[in-house]
């Protein structure tokens, strides 16, 4: 074959094979009933890859009969585009608002596809969004590439200052928690006893860290564990009809405060801490190799910080 | 038409083709073959000439570098380096390949094991190599590939505790010893420092250079000097042979712009 036509069939096969080539992606987002009136998209328990598109999170609709209410929007606008084509084949009620539970990217860069509709949030989300929604949204574009064409981020244009409201015939209660992220919002769906526990809970996943204050969460799970629900929808992993997300994101939250405080006191230093292993009542939460030595790296330096004594200062000796 | 300016262009081409190689020749090249890098990096010759001095160099596995696969900010990368079955270390030098400074942490072990743990901030995604120099005066290399790319709800890092008060903090430090069982006592040490590269806004290079463990007399017993590359409020671990005398040890340094770090530690320091 001649150069320059051999170069051109080595960049067609190239273009064809590539992983996350744009036309061809889909999330093939199904939605499950989960309850009356509800629905809820499952993503995986991975981290987001090339493969996943950041499908790993669990977004959900209540369809009231006013129209449709959106919880969460997914990791990209493809996504966001997806779930609404897939909610108009389920319901010709018009989406009447979205509500975000926190500020994490694979759960709100979706807007895009609902900016006709008023999107909530917590004032503190909102804030956040707009103070770093850009580069979370640049790095999901490292992470998970050509899913994330045409992605920009939206900011949620109504602050939650409320405890709950009707909406059509669903009364929602709006329950404000802290410490996965630096603000959290859970929903509870009254009527039909659904809770959208956001990433508060995870199920069977390893629970993620990069903007946690741990003593909040765990206040947070101890407040989440009190509300009686019929089903959790937790923000990563199976739908469950008890409070075991809950636990088990408490389980695991204490061991690694635990962990690394105890590796601070024994004069551990950083890569040492990242290579202890993991128990194995904790091997079997999905992702849970990549989220410790994540959690190391967003938890370890403010422990340091705290543990380590002041030396005796003799610059005025 | 063609033709002709092809045949002009072209010897002038080979001319200044001709001469660039002879510069490169003269440079590494003819004078000692740059030696294949088992890692590949594309910084390799320049770090060879540039930071090895165009020394004897050999890739060796008794050089342990433990870094993550992958970092999740690229403002506190932690890693440790430790040369076991190598006698006499004379200098480890850390070096980042693709940072736009290379040069990370000169450490002299002198009364010290050949053994320190820090962080550095990465640009991107690097080799990170550690090149330890035996009497012999061969530099024993080893290293490690870190993807730098971030994971994640990474967002930029922010000052953590230097933050607004850095100013009356500055130098400040925070350490302590663990005795262990052989006679070692590893020292964990942490000073309030900005380490400004220099190559962000109209911030000025500002770092601290120097850090040396001292005993009770005053003899130096490890020495580590630190580069811009090294993470804020700079964390080190190292590990003294034991047989120390005055019950503590003193942390002395200084910073680029001067300022004093001075402070001691009690052996038996608890927390």
């Amino acid at each position: 074959m001649k150069g320059p036509l051999y170069l051109f069939t080595i960049m067609i096969c190239l273009l064809a094979s590539a992983p996350g080539r744009s036309e061809s992606l889909s999330y093939n987002l199904k939605p499950v009933k989960v309850a009356k009136d509800t629905y809820v998209f499952q993503g995986s328990r991975e981290h987001f890859s090339l493969e996943n598109g950041g499908n790993i999170v669990n977004t959900g609709f209540i369809v009231t009969n006013e129209g449709v209410v959106v919880i969460d929007t997914g990791p990209s606008a493809r996504y966001g585009y997806e779930m609404h084509s897939a909610i108009n084949e389920v319901t010709p009620l018009p989406i009447i608002r979205v509500i975000i539970t926190h500020h994490h990217p694979d759960h709100f860069l979706g807007n895009q596809a609902f900016s006709d509709v008023p999107i909530w949030a917590l004032p503190e989300t909102i804030a956040a969004v707009r103070a770093e929604g850009d580069a979370m949204s640049e790095n999901l574009y490292r992470l998970v590439g050509d899913w994330m064409l045409g992605t920009e981020v939206i900011v949620p244009n109504n602050s939650v200052n409320r405890s709950g409201e009707s909406i059509g015939d669903h009364r929602l209660r709006y329950i404000a928690l802290q410490g996965h992220d630096k603000a959290d919002l859970a929903i509870l769906d009254e009527t039909t006893g659904i809770l959208f526990a956001g990433d508060q809970a995870f199920m069977d996943r390893a629970p993620t860290t990069p903007h946690a204050d741990i003593a909040k969460w765990l206040e947070s799970l101890d407040e989440l564990e009190n509300i009686d629900f019929y089903l959790m929808i937790p923000g990563h992993g199976p739908v469950i009809g008890d409070a075991e997300a809950v636990r088990q994101t408490r389980e695991y939250l204490v061991w690694l405060v635990k962990t690394l405080e105890d590796a601070a006191d024994r004069g551990s230093e950083m890569t040492e801490v990242m290579n202890l292993p993991i128990p194995e009542k904790f091997a079997r939460l999905a992702s849970v190799k990549e989220e410790y030595r994540r959690s190391v790296h967003h938890l370890w330096p403010e422990i340091v910080r705290r543990k380590l004594p002041k030396a005796i200062d003799r610059r005025n000796d | 038409m063609i033709d002709g300016g092809m045949g002009k262009m072209g010897r002038i081409f080979q001319l200044a083709a001709i001469l660039f190689a002879g510069i490169l020749c003269a440079r590494s090249a003819c004078a000692g073959t740059i030696p294949k890098d088992p890692f590949n990096s594309p910084m390799w010759g320049w770090v060879f000439e540039g930071i090895l001095n165009e020394g004897q160099v050999v890739f060796d596995d008794h050089v342990k570098v433990v870094a993550p696969d992958s970092a999740e900010g690229n403002f506190q990368v932690p890693i440790s380096v430790r040369v076991e079955g190598l006698d006499d270390i004379q200098e480890i030098l850390l070096i980042v390949d693709l940072n736009p400074i290379q040069k990370a942490a000169r450490f002299v072990p002198l009364r010290a094991r050949p053994y320190f743990a820090l962080r550095v901030k990465m640009g991107q995604a690097s080799v990170i190599r550690a090149a330890a120099l035996t009497k012999d005066g061969v530099w024993h290399i080893g290293g490690k590939y870190v993807d730098a790319s971030g994971g994640g709800c990474t967002v930029p890092s922010v000052a953590i505790s230097s933050g607004a008060n850095w100013e009356t903090n500055l130098n400040n430090v925070q350490a302590q010893v663990w005795p262990q069982k052989n006679g070692v006592d590893r020292i964990r040490a942490r000073i309030i420092h900005p380490m400004d590269t220099g190559l962000s806004g109209n911030i000025p290079a500002f770092f601290m250079e120097r850090l040396s463990i001292r005993d009770a007399n005053g003899a130096e017993l490890a020495r580590l000097e630190t580069f811009e590359p090294v993470s804020e409020d700079p964390v080190i671990t190292l590990e003294v042979k034991g047989e120390v005398s005055g019950g503590g040890y003193s942390i002395t340094g200084i910073d680029n712009n001067g300022n004093e770090i001075n402070a001691w530690v009690e052996r038996a320091s608890k927390s």
